[in-house]
């Protein structure tokens, strides 16, 4: 059972394409948050695609930090819109504005 | 074996599409888990058998618990968030689009990908350990340095201040 790469790739940029699409259309942080998770996911579906391919495992080894990095944004970006939240702030990232000069 | 590569993938694709068209955010976070689950059983398929498990563990069972958990929290009501924006940064998407087709489109074109036969080993826990703790593990003790700094950014930044306490 072998996918070819093209058809692996396809998906990936099918799923970067929703996730892009939902970055510029969505207006609060929440949502946009899930669709950045979107595209690391398509990113990860190229990296192990490619490893398959090429019968290397250092794809996985970088799915596995990236993996680790979207942790560490998801914990930051959500503790950000808790305390958006708690100070009665807007969610909507066009009205956070304050610190245009 | 293969048609599942492409249930699986179709699902996801149609799932994602429920993440940025939902109307309420937790359908939005329920979407993704599912999209997630999916993309977890390509990876299986695709000979990253520990890529896949960590997925559904870290992804979504820490990741997407606590985007849902945070949702449900903070309790926002509806007309606050729904709709889209209305905003010139709305079309900046379609420019991007065709850079990336483009990207895409040379990726696909480069003849150096060709489908090697993996064996059995290829993905497993031993495998991706190896070369995790091998030739890769400064990367790992950066991600760990990353996770705790993310810790460390959480409890400073969700902690009240002096002057807002009652």
């Amino acid at each position: 059972m072998i996918v070819p790469l093209d058809h692996v790739l396809l998906v990936s940029f099918a799923l970067f394409l929703i996730g892009l699409v939902g970055l510029f259309l969505r207006k609060d942080a929440l949502t946009i948050f899930l669709c950045v998770e979107l595209l690391l996911n398509a990113a990860n579906v190229a990296f192990v695609g490619v490893a398959r391919s090429i019968g290397d495992v250092t794809g996985h080894v970088v799915v596995l930090i990236v993996i680790a990095v979207a942790a560490a944004e998801a914990a930051i970006g959500l503790s950000i819109v808790i305390r958006l939240h708690q100070n009665k702030k807007p969610l909507e990232v066009q009205k956070l504005n304050e610190l245009k000069g | 074996m293969e048609y599942l590569f492409y249930t699986f993938s179709g699902l996801a694709i149609l799932f994602s599409l429920g993440v940025v068209f939902a109307r309420n955010p937790i359908y939005s976070g329920l979407s993704l888990v599912t999209t997630l689950f999916f993309v977890s059983g390509i990876f299986v398929l695709l000979h990253a058998p520990f890529i896949g498990v960590l997925q559904i563990l870290v992804y979504t069972g820490a990741i997407m618990v606590l985007f849902l958990y945070v949702m449900m929290l903070l309790n926002i009501q509806e007309e606050q968030i729904v709709g889209t924006r209305k905003h010139l940064m709305k079309w900046m998407h379609l420019p991007l689009i065709v850079v990336i087709f483009f990207i895409f489109k040379s990726l696909i074109l480069v003849p150096t990908f060709s489908d090697i036969p993996v064996d059995e080993k290829f993905g497993s826990v031993f495998n991706v350990g190896e070369s995790l703790l091998g030739s890769y593990v400064l990367v790992f003790e950066i991600a760990s340095i990353v996770l705790l700094a993310a810790m460390i950014g959480v409890v400073v930044l969700t902690k009240k201040t002096q002057k807002e306490k009652p």
